[in-house]
């Protein structure tokens, strides 16, 4: 009998649970945005952010020189991969479904999300092996400064790609937003 | 017998020994694609639905990573061990990475439908396409995870050590790192996928 009600009372917590987190996703939730730009457009910020990552690593190894064993060049690296990461990921629209729930995509853009993982998948398991062999061979041919600044930033190469990857082959990839009188 | 010729198949063409060209030309001809062609000159085994219990299939997923675990930490103990129990230890480990390698190939060659990461997507249907997505999209959070811890680690012990055993260590997480890669996706499926449906009972 108490094994029943304590039971009964258990269960009723835990659907009061669920329902308070049903209503505190959805208050917090705030809506996907569609407005994705042209597939060239996208295409584009996609070259011109790796790109513009590449020239600050040029930049800081430049630095990186000139003031051999100073750290500013690495903190140089490490906030311009936060900004790039930073500015992909953080938007809620349907181009960075695969930062989001899937609970809040629908079925298309989930599959999607899925697709672009795996091709994700496939380009960091190869991007990932040859950094690995390029820092571990920084590392034994330099074993000073310039030596662990090159890993360090193959390694923050790598990372911003796994962080971004998904993200960056779905904008590559999807097609240009319908106009309404297409969609009509 | 032009007629015959006309609507035979690759593997008629073959039987009756046209040469390979001509079989070509005439495939083209028809409109048959290089993809198409290919699996009509070579076909496949069909994908066997034989793929055990999620029990058994979970085992052999910890055995095959917990044996390249011991080869690691083999390596890892057996640079600094001196005599006999390096020649022990070398024994271990090759027994151990025969095993694993074993396991590793058997389990990327088979055409089951828990291999379906390593199949084409025209050989699988839409809902064993969509497990094989999913399971690359386990794999990438996992291996991005693996690759954020293991990779400073791996960073640290060649720091200290660049040119002696910290050399052997880094060459030890590079081949985990290769392992991983090539089997996990096939891995999350078999740790996911469900029990096959047991056979339903002869009705009277």
């Amino acid at each position: 009998m108490k094994n029943d009600a304590e039971s009964s009372w258990s269960a009723r917590a835990k659907r009061g649970r669920a329902a308070y987190k049903e209503v505190e996703d959805a208050w917090n939730r705030r809506p996907l945005s569609n407005r994705v730009g042209s597939r060239r457009f996208r295409r584009r910020l996609v070259v011109a952010t790796y790109a513009g990552w590449l020239v600050i690593v040029v930049m800081a190894k430049l630095g990186s020189l000139a003031s051999s064993g100073g750290f500013w060049p690495m903190w140089l690296v490490a906030m311009a991969s936060l900004t790039v990461q930073g500015t992909w990921l953080v938007r809620r629209t349907y181009i960075n479904a695969p930062q989001l729930k899937d609970a809040e995509l629908d079925e298309r853009l989930v599959q999607v999300k899925n697709q672009a993982f795996r091709t994700a998948y496939r380009v960091f398991a190869v991007v990932a092996i040859i950094g690995l062999v390029l820092t571990y061979y920084a590392l034994t041919t330099q074993p000073n400064y310039q030596g662990s600044f090159n890993s360090l930033v193959v390694l923050f190469g790598v990372g911003l790609l796994g962080g971004t990857l998904p993200t960056i082959i779905l904008a590559w990839r999807e097609p240009d937003p319908q106009t309404s009188e297409e969609s009509t | 017998m032009t007629e015959n010729f006309e609507n035979a198949s690759v593997a008629e063409l073959k039987r009756r020994g046209v040469p390979p060209k001509q079989i070509l030309a005439e495939m083209k001809r028809r409109g048959m694609s290089s993809h198409e062609f290919l699996d009509a000159w070579s076909p496949k085994a069909p994908i066997s639905s034989r793929v055990g219990s999620r029990t058994v299939r979970r085992r052999v997923v910890i055995a095959m990573y917990g044996t390249w675990l011991l080869v690691a930490l083999a390596v890892m103990l057996g640079v600094d061990a001196q005599g006999k129990w390096v020649t022990a230890g070398l024994g271990v480990l090759a027994v151990g990475a025969l095993v694993t390698m074993t396991v590793s190939v058997v389990w990327l060659g088979r055409r089951t439908y828990v291999n379906s990461p390593q199949l084409a997507d025209r050989e699988l249907d839409e809902r064993l396409v969509q497990i094989k997505n999913q399971a690359y999209r386990a794999a990438f959070q996992i291996f991005s995870v693996f690759v954020a811890i293991a990779w400073p680690l791996s960073l640290l012990i060649l720091f200290n050590d660049p040119s002696g055993h910290g050399a052997t260590r880094a060459i030890v997480l590079v081949a985990g790192v290769g392992l991983l890669v090539t089997t996990l996706p096939t891995a999350v499926v078999a740790w996911r996928e469900p029990d096959p449906d047991a056979p339903e009972p002869l009705s009277a």
